[in-house]
């Protein structure tokens, strides 16, 4: 997956803050998913049309992570939310 | 108590409710039907049909209102022919195929009460293949409105007297679908037909309708109201819309924006609305063009949930009893036909010293399970 990919939240998906997480609600299925504070950001950032190169530099800046962990991690949570036709 | 009765003393007081159905009834049952009388209440419905003609009606509900209806036809000598099931649509089993399924769990915005789901099941798992619905069809209307009334509601949380702490709820009350009664004043643009829901074919988890709304007046709108129109049989139809001279006895629904527009004469409004009925989820939008405002709402930010039944949806999860359903086992694992309560209350009491503060109360919890799980 490039990072150059910008995404769309699916209208078929609200989302709500918990405890100070976000949940998502996935209303094709009725499923819900909580999402950790990083998992939370890259909503938010997807939700704005941010690309992903933009949204791995935002966390990069915020957290103590190593860039390579980084971009892997959010890949994956991407690739989990496209496949659940959550973002498209 | 008085909130059971307030509710059925209304469906049995409201006289254009009790005609339209009588008339549809009369249109759609053959003498010597059986019927099942789904959500029945206090059984109205069923005594309807008993007088038109029906063999018996299946009385069908998971509330205490069943015992009222139990009570009702055993006084008025019918209980051989009105029989009470007690438990839920999808889990019930009837003895017999019936002819025609009866329910009234409209609500006030069609299909926010159950109607479509309990006629689905009631179509999968007991209607004979050529068995008949009342109501039979759902119209879903929604137009924008002006309302004191319901701005007061979500005012409420911003008052003076409200403690500061507890404002941040003012976002719950502009994410829920309240239940008001409306007066045609409040109504400021001409209504749409969102859609119609076929009650007698199979019915889809999810609703999703969009919709322009022409505003008639300038206004400082608050939301959108909805109601129905509801297709019982053929040329019988009822309505809660309140800008009808014949509409039953019942409120509409108020989805509100989180703030009040102002609109002008002409201006259209684009809507949305998305509904999963079964778990009472309705998401809302409304975009104002003409000013570039828009507004996004759903019952889902509103509902009360815990971090637990979050932990509860990640797959990998282990699912873990409380004490409670570790007692609810003990209760069930012990009904055998053979033990009786008292026995397996005292190893209620044995099993688990301590959650229970007095013998009564292991008796109440003892009874309920059994009342919930057992025949």
């Amino acid at each position: 997956m490039e990072l150059t990919r910008t995404f769309s939240i699916s209208t078929q998906v609200v989302a709500r803050e918990l405890g100070g997480e976000t949940v998502i609600l996935d209303l094709a299925s009725g499923a819900y998913f909580g999402l950790d504070t990083i998992g939370a950001q890259v909503w938010r950032l997807l939700d704005a049309g941010k690309p992903l190169s933009e949204i791995c530099d935002a966390i990069f800046d915020e957290y103590e992570v190593a860039r390579e962990e980084l971009e892997r991690d959010v890949l994956a949570l991407v690739h989990d939310l496209e496949d659940r036709k959550l973002i498209l | 108590m008085s909130v059971v009765f307030d509710e059925h003393r209304a469906y049995l007081t409201d006289p254009i409710r009790l005609a339209r159905f009588k008339a549809a009834i009369e249109k759609v049952l053959k003498p010597g039907d059986v019927v099942a009388d789904l959500g029945c209440g206090f059984g109205v419905l069923g005594l309807l049909c008993l007088q038109a003609g029906a063999a018996r009606v299946y009385g069908v509900d998971s509330t205490r209102a069943l015992e009222v209806a139990r009570e009702t036809f055993r006084r008025a000598g019918l209980d051989d022919r009105y029989i009470c099931l007690s438990g839920l649509t999808s889990q019930i089993e009837l003895p017999e195929r019936v002819d025609l399924a009866i329910c009234d769990h409209i609500g006030c915005f069609g299909f926010d009460y159950g109607v479509t789901e309990l006629l689905s099941e009631a179509r999968a798992r007991f209607l004979k293949p050529n068995g008949r619905v009342i109501p039979s069809r759902l119209t879903l209307y929604i137009a924008a409105l002006q309302s004191p009334h319901c701005r007061e509601k979500l005012a409420a949380w911003d008052g003076p007297a409200s403690l500061g702490e507890y404002r941040w709820l003012r976002e719950y009350e502009t994410n829920t679908k309240h239940l008001v009664t409306l007066k045609a004043d409040d109504v400021v643009s001409a209504p749409v037909a969102l859609g119609s829901i076929d009650l007698g074919a199979e019915v889809r988890e999810v609703f999703s309708y969009s919709a322009r709304l022409a505003i008639a007046r300038d206004a400082l709108i608050d939301g959108l109201g909805g109601w129905f129109d509801c297709e019982l049989a053929d040329g019988v139809s009822m309505t809660n819309s309140p800008l009808a001279q014949d509409a039953i006895l019942r409120e509409q629904a108020f989805l509100p924006i989180d703030a009040p527009l102002m609109v002008r004469e002409g201006e259209a409004l684009l809507v949305t609305i998305m509904a999963r009925p079964a778990e009472s989820i309705v998401v809302w939008t409304l975009d104002a063009p003409a000013s570039g405002r828009r507004f996004a709402h759903s019952t889902w930010k509103a509902m009360i949930l815990s971090k637990d039944e979050l932990r509860h949806t990640k797959g990998d999860a282990p699912a873990r009893l409380t004490r409670v359903g570790r007692a609810q086992r003990t209760v069930l694992d012990l009904c055998d036909d053979a033990r009786s309560v008292g026995e397996i209350e005292a190893a209620v009491l044995r099993d688990h010293p301590g959650l229970f503060p007095t013998r009564q109360a292991i008796s109440r919890f003892v009874l309920a399970t059994l009342r919930r799980n057992t025949e």
